[in-house]
């Protein structure tokens, strides 16, 4: 049967059965929207979570890279400068070089306190301070003058917990000058989602040396990285389960709308017209879903390493929404318009 | 436009449901098909639309200029006893459908939609959402419905199956207002249908007619 709809009354009706208040299909628009906004909501719950696991593993050595002489008969030189370089691949956070500790007396923190040379590459507090003090000397906080035994007066601050690789928290770190010396270890704090097993190799290559060879150790290893196990995990597959969801409750809708759909066969809509009317509304409430998780990421973009990641996910629900959608409709389509004004 | 079975069987499956039917439906008439439940009315309807396909015989449509047809979705306008009415959508929209369909312009397919609101008395709840509707004005907006299409037969499928007897005296005498421009089959087993009938097509189950 042919009939001879036009594509732009065709688009009205699909308007006027989604876009009003009293519209059979208004309850699936606003469930879209819902869903558009709520998958963001839970990949920002997701990803802080993700972060906060990251950032506890980190202090315990994760992502904490030592760079040092692998030949304990040769010892190696490191040059500062080309450690510190390090920070400019994006995939780290900071880095700087380690002297060998010596002992010192200080008046305030008792005699024989650990000093280790670095840099501010670092500890970026060496900028603008003296001396480091580390955090499990320090019972006070905030800047403070140092007396060290031949006399000298350091301008010091405090200094936070560093991480398992980084162990200067019972050390007075001061600023190196390693010319000529050279640092014993360069230490590199990776970004959180970085994976150190790929970055390392490249990291050692940059980084130049006298003496014995050197390699790059992480301070933590072993158990299953936390970024791989987040991405392979089931939740990749959330933005289709989202879509997959809205899909079956338009399946529901498209059954309980099945008399009107026959008002529509009975009035003398071909199969095929009726196809593109629900194809409309199908592409219709996905464009709401993507509409719906894109603004909710606009809102929250601050949330997201990556912006553009709810906004994808957004997208990849819309499309599988589309779709399952469309396939849930194909029976309909096919269903003698007698049989579909019984099924109600 | 005459309907004209001749000898037409038709089974779902193992079940015999017509068999032998022969009879002639006259045009510009109200014809009720009578039987008991499970007897074929419903079907015989589906098979002039069109909609189901008889194991044997032949249904002929021939219009007033002798031209024949064969049964076809598109030469029927379908009343089916639930009414199939868009609840959510204002009366005139239920019935817009019908000429938008035949590809009238949203302007004219509304003057067609008032036109037959009016013929079946509803021209007043044109604006008024359908699902406000009795179960009566919902059947009479399904009839407008079949009137804005201009098909040349109006198929009825137990359309009293569930109204009151005010309702269904309504409807009775709707169908013979509408008889004047339509060959109008109802299928039914309601007697004040059957009385406001021209014709009567009994059948007597898996028997012929």
């Amino acid at each position: 049967m042919r009939d001879r709809w036009s594509m732009p009354l065709l688009v009205r009706e699909a308007r006027a059965n989604l876009f009003s208040a009293r519209a059979r299909g208004f309850p699936l628009v606003i469930l879209a929207v819902a869903v558009g906004a709520l998958q963001v909501v839970v990949l920002a719950t997701q990803e802080r979570a993700l972060t906060e696991e990251l950032t506890r593993l980190q202090q315990d050595g994760r992502n904490i890279v030592m760079i040092t002489g692998s030949d304990r008969h040769t010892p190696a030189r490191i040059d500062e400068s080309s450690c510190r370089a390090l920070a400019d691949d994006p995939a780290v956070v900071r880095a700087g070089g380690l002297g060998l500790p010596r002992l010192r007396d200080f008046v305030q923190l008792g005699s024989g306190i650990t000093v280790v040379e670095s840099s501010a590459g670092l500890f970026p507090e060496l900028r603008a301070h003296d001396a480091l003090i580390g955090s499990a000397l320090a019972d006070v906080r905030g800047a403070r003058l140092l007396e060290a035994d031949d006399g000298t007066i350091l301008d010091a601050v405090a200094g936070r917990a560093q991480p398992t690789g980084v162990d200067t928290d019972y050390a007075v770190v001061v600023p190196g000058s390693f010319v000529g010396s050279g640092a014993s270890a360069c230490v590199v704090v990776l970004d959180l989602f970085a994976d150190a097993s790929t970055t390392m190799p490249g990291l050692v290559s940059q980084v130049s040396s006298t003496g014995g060879p050197i390699a790059a150790t992480q301070a933590m290893s072993g158990g299953a990285d936390p970024v791989r196990l987040h991405l392979a995990g089931i939740g990749r597959y959330l933005p289709a389960g989202w879509g997959l969801a809205l899909a079956l409750m338009a399946g529901v809708l498209t059954h309980v709308r099945a008399g009107e759909l026959a008002a529509y066969r009975f009035s003398g809509t071909s199969a095929r017209s009726l196809g593109i009317l629900l194809s409309l509304e199908h592409l219709a409430v996905g464009g709401v879903l993507a509409a719906a998780g894109t603004a909710a990421a606009l809102v929250g973009a601050q949330a997201f390493r990556d912006p553009a990641v709810p906004v994808i996910s957004a997208v990849v629900s819309a499309s599988v929404y589309v779709v399952a959608a469309h396939v849930l409709t194909v029976g309909v389509l096919r269903a003698n318009p007698v049989d579909l004004a019984k099924d109600r | 436009m005459r309907i004209t079975f001749d000898d037409v069987a038709f089974s779902y499956g193992s079940r015999q449901v017509l068999d032998g039917l022969s009879a002639v439906v006259e045009p510009a008439l109200v014809t009720a098909i009578v039987g008991p439940s499970g007897s074929g009315k419903s079907t015989a309807l589906a098979a002039i639309g069109g909609f189901h396909r008889p194991r044997a015989g032949t249904i002929v449509l021939q219009d007033a200029a002798g031209q024949v047809h064969a049964p076809a979705p598109g030469l029927v306008s379908w009343v089916p006893q639930s009414a199939a009415v868009m609840t959510r959508r204002t009366v005139v929209d239920n019935v817009l459908v019908a000429p938008l369909a035949a590809g009238r312009d949203l302007a004219a397919a509304h003057e067609v939609a008032l036109r037959a609101l009016g013929q079946v008395g509803l021209a007043d709840r044109a604006s008024s959402p359908a699902g406000d509707l009795s179960g009566g004005e919902k059947q009479r907006l399904a009839f407008a419905r079949a009137l804005a299409s201009t098909r040349p037969v109006v198929l009825a499928d137990e359309p009293t199956s569930s109204l009151d007897a005010e309702s269904t005296r309504g409807i009775a005498r709707l169908l013979a207002d509408l008889a004047r421009g339509s060959t109008i089959v109802v299928a039914t087993h309601d007697p004040l249908v059957i009385d406001a009938a021209d014709r009567v097509v009994m059948l007597r189950g898996s028997a012929r007619a």
